[in-house]
């Protein structure tokens, strides 16, 4: 692993959460297509979020809102 | 003034101008839609059906009462979720005694040092290529959900507003009380941690054998 994979990896948390400048954000994508194994990496943590993002929602009980309006007397 | 409602949040008059019919109208459109929304993020925190309903219920009754300090056009949103956890940490929290997670960072946060654990790191030695993106799908949602439920609190908490609710990291840092680099900090070690967990699951629900990947680690 080069220095620019290193580089890569410490740039790849504020790349998947969309929170790195533009200058960050192209080199990361630059990287990401000239090297195939952090491509990977990087598809890999992406859907991970996503898995994430959709195994750890809660539907609220029916009745929820309604005992706000009645608890805030709304 | 009351015949031409704002458009938008931040045309909105400064709270403490509007009668209290007004302000009831303004909290019932604008924060009321996100209560089944808070529902999840309560259930991150209190990890139980029943006190998740209470904390939301108080969160909302609090926030209703001091919606005079919410500043028009600013993130309401964020408000929200940031009452719902000061909720939390005030009430819920004492009860719930979890002695080792409530302390401050860099003391004793209750996450026993996953190091940086990395699931793709462990995955790719020994299985075929893209083994990993398959463990992933089969990991039933029940298994993440335990996965994330296990960190500690504040790991949790700050994994759940990023990954699930999609804050940035500002409003994380606003709903936590917690500088950004806390929140940067909280989110990656948080990930390892979870990434450590699931593959925990994975072993246990037999999606990968401890054997393949063994390592120096125990077994379960």
């Amino acid at each position: 692993m080069g220095d620019q994979c290193n580089e890569f990896l410490d740039q790849l948390q504020t790349f998947l959460d969309d929170e790195c400048g533009p200058d960050a954000k192209a080199k990361v994508e630059a990287h990401m297509q000239d090297c195939p194994p952090c491509g990977h990496r990087a598809d890999f943590e992406e859907r991970l979020k996503e898995i994430v993002a959709k195994s750890c929602r809660d539907v609220a009980p029916p009745g929820l809102l309604d005992n706000v309006i009645t608890r805030l007397n709304l | 003034m009351a015949a031409t409602p704002p458009q938008e949040a931040g045309e909105s008059p400064v709270r403490q101008q509007l009668s209290d019919d007004e302000r009831r109208e303004i909290f019932v459109r604008d924060a009321m839609p996100y209560v089944d929304q808070l529902f999840g993020a309560a259930m991150r925190y209190t990890r139980n059906r029943a006190d998740a309903e209470d904390l939301v219920q108080d969160a909302m009754a609090k926030a209703y009462s001091s919606f005079h300090q919410f500043r028009p056009g600013t993130n309401l949103r964020a408000w929200l979720y940031r009452v719902l956890s000061t909720t939390y940490i005030n009430t819920y929290r004492k009860k719930q005694r979890r002695p080792k997670e409530v302390s401050a960072d860099g003391v004793r946060d209750g996450l026993d040092d996953a190091g940086d654990f990395s699931l793709f790191d462990r995955l790719e030695g020994g299985t075929a290529p893209s083994a990993e993106f398959e463990v992933m799908q089969q990991l039933p949602a029940e298994a993440v959900k335990d996965a994330l439920d296990s960190l500690p609190e504040q790991f949790r908490t700050a994994v759940y507003l990023a990954d699930v609710e999609g804050f940035s990291y500002a409003e994380i840092a606003e709903i936590m009380e917690t500088p950004i680099g806390t929140v940067m900090s909280r989110l990656h070690r948080g990930r390892s941690a979870l990434q450590k967990a699931l593959y925990d699951h994975a072993v246990r629900y037999g999606i990968i054998s401890r054997d393949e990947n063994a390592d120096e680690e125990g077994t379960n």
